[in-house]
């Protein structure tokens, strides 16, 4: 790497070993990696446990956009946080503990506020087999243990 | 655990690969977020939406139910004031409930929504019907008639649509004395209860009040016929008690407190500054000039608070909450005045803050003033109504 590139840029290395360079003030969007940089225990690539070059790709991309559009308009910024999470269900549990483990909070915000919205106004069954893996059949098993449950005469 | 191993099974009874495919995506499923992201997630979901939730496993039901008894902000629910109001269709001949209530919520800025169209009110089939409906807080006091014509309490939040019945309220006494060959029954009889229903901020409790005014009515019995000795009205025979019950998880009626003022006209009462207020008359004089009595939920005493300057306090008169203040409305001739208390228990402190005065026809009126009370009767901060109640469940 250049000497230009020491005094605002940072070396990123994903679990699989790709690595990015970043500016500085990106990087430190992320809490985990700030604490490192100011306690000046990161030398020149900064490893990034538990997280693959894919979503590593994608955290850094949101960072950037939010830094980029600090002066923006904040609707235009919303459009984009939208669309950002609007992704499948394994690369938004990816991008939540990443985001949960850099401790990047505004990610982790849009992200937290985009899973309660798919949330939001499901039944029951619904969401067992959107986000808890339940098959088709056990729900139709427990719904008929469930209506000879509740056909039991209470009181 | 259990969920683990029906995973398995599922995955042995299908060999279709893409089956198989879409178990091992699951595999990162929402269940195993760490919690703190979870209850993140969860947070961020209205009352209503909590409902399923709680249904759907064992861990996201303790995350729920954490999320309903988080001590709840009271700074934030005056920045966000919203109204709740639940219509409920008209009973019909046979006493009987529709069980198809609509809840809608308005918000500070006059939009509206509906929350939820099926809001199924607790019925048993001891009940006759709901006689009155109380409010305080988003959550829902239901005076209930029971079929021997007692009443039972039930706390409902129509959110979550969590429900408890009270016990039952201490009953009146019956004596029974006998002379010579005739059988005196001393028979207390109610000649009104009426309720209350508020929060009390300083210890974070639910109350119930009930007040009855009892008469004594002594029957004489002969062997041929049972005939009221003495049926008239006599302040010597009337009393008045006051029940309270406090919502907790050891509730019971104490009925200790003596109200020895007046009696309020009706039910529905307002609850401001920790204290229930009623518009009450004179002691068994119903069409006198009224009062506004208060009823301190921390100390659990009566107090009067000083009528509005030049206001007849009469039979037009209804006592609501407007701004966080306790306000009159004066309902005249043609005329509306609202009257707010700006310093609570100041009777300086009186203004008459708005006037309403049209050339309306009286019916309009009478509506406008049905709608009033119909919404006072269900009147809610959101962020209050994601508590749930505070008593053990069934």
């Amino acid at each position: 790497m250049s000497s230009s590139l020491e005094k605002n840029m940072l070396i990123l290395r994903s679990s699989d070993g790709e690595e990015f360079i970043v500016p500085e003030v990106v990087a430190v969007m992320s809490k985990a990696i700030k604490n490192m940089v100011e306690d000046e225990c990161a030398s020149n690539t900064i490893p990034v446990p538990n997280v693959d070059a894919n979503i590593l790709a994608m955290v850094i991309e949101f960072c950037k956009k939010h830094d980029e559009s600090e002066a923006e308009a904040a609707s235009d910024l919303k459009t984009f946080d939208s669309e950002f999470v609007n992704r499948g269900q394994e690369a938004l549990y990816d991008l939540i503990t990443a985001a949960n483990f850099r401790d990047v909070k505004e990610l982790l915000d849009a992200l937290c506020q985009n899973v309660a919205e798919m949330i939001k106004g499901k039944s029951v069954h619904h969401i067992r087999i959107q986000f808890l893996g339940y098959q088709l059949f056990e729900i139709l098993t427990s719904n008929f243990i469930w209506n000879i449950w509740c056909d039991r005469d209470f009181d | 655990m259990g969920l683990r191993r029906r995973k398995i099974k599922a995955r042995k009874n299908n060999e279709d690969p893409k089956q198989k495919e879409d178990n091992q995506q699951h595999e990162s499923s929402m269940e195993d977020l760490p919690h703190d992201l979870s209850l993140n997630i969860l947070s961020r979901l209205p009352v209503s939406s909590l409902v399923p939730v709680k249904l759907v496993c064992k861990s996201w039901y303790n995350f729920a139910t954490s999320l309903h008894h988080e001590p709840h902000d009271h700074n934030n629910n005056k920045k966000n004031p919203c109204l709740l109001v639940l219509s409920t269709p008209p009973h019909d001949q046979n006493h009987c409930i529709a069980e198809i209530n609509v809840l809608y919520e308005i918000d500070n800025q006059d939009r509206y929504g509906v929350i939820s169209k099926s809001i199924k009110q607790p019925m048993n089939h001891n009940i006759l019907n709901v006689n009155t409906t109380l409010s305080c807080n988003g959550l829902l006091c239901l005076i209930c008639l029971k079929n021997n014509f007692s009443y039972r309490v039930c706390i409902f939040n129509p959110l979550t649509e969590e429900y408890k019945y009270l016990p039952d309220m201490p009953s009146v006494s019956q004596t029974v004395t006998r002379l010579r060959n005739c059988k005196y029954i001393d028979n207390e009889a109610y000649l009104y209860q009426r309720f209350g229903f508020g929060f009390n901020p300083s210890t974070n409790e639910y109350k119930v009040v009930r007040i009855a005014g009892i008469h004594n009515v002594t029957h004489m019995v002969t062997l041929k016929k049972k005939k009221p000795f003495n049926w008239d009205f006599d302040s010597k025979n009337f009393k008045q008690k006051v029940d309270v019950f406090t919502l907790s998880r050891t509730g019971d009626w104490r009925s200790n407190i003596d109200m020895p003022i007046a009696c309020p006209v009706e039910s529905s009462g307002a609850v401001v500054n920790g204290a229930i207020h009623w518009l009450c008359s004179g002691r068994g004089q119903f069409k006198e000039s009224c009062i506004v009595v208060s009823f301190d939920l921390s100390d659990e005493k009566f107090r009067v608070i000083p009528n509005p300057p030049d206001c007849e306090m009469g039979q037009g008169c209804e006592l609501l909450v407007l701004g966080g203040c306790l306000a009159i409305t004066d309902y005249y001739a043609r005329q509306i005045d609202i009257w707010v208390m700006q310093e609570h228990g100041v009777k300086g402190s009186w203004t008459k803050e708005i006037v309403i005065i049209e050339n309306l026809p009286r019916i309009v009126f009478e509506r406008a003033k049905l709608n009033v009370s119909n919404q006072r009767s269900f009147r809610s901060e959101e962020s209050f109504a994601t508590q749930s109640i505070a008593c053990p469940n069934k």
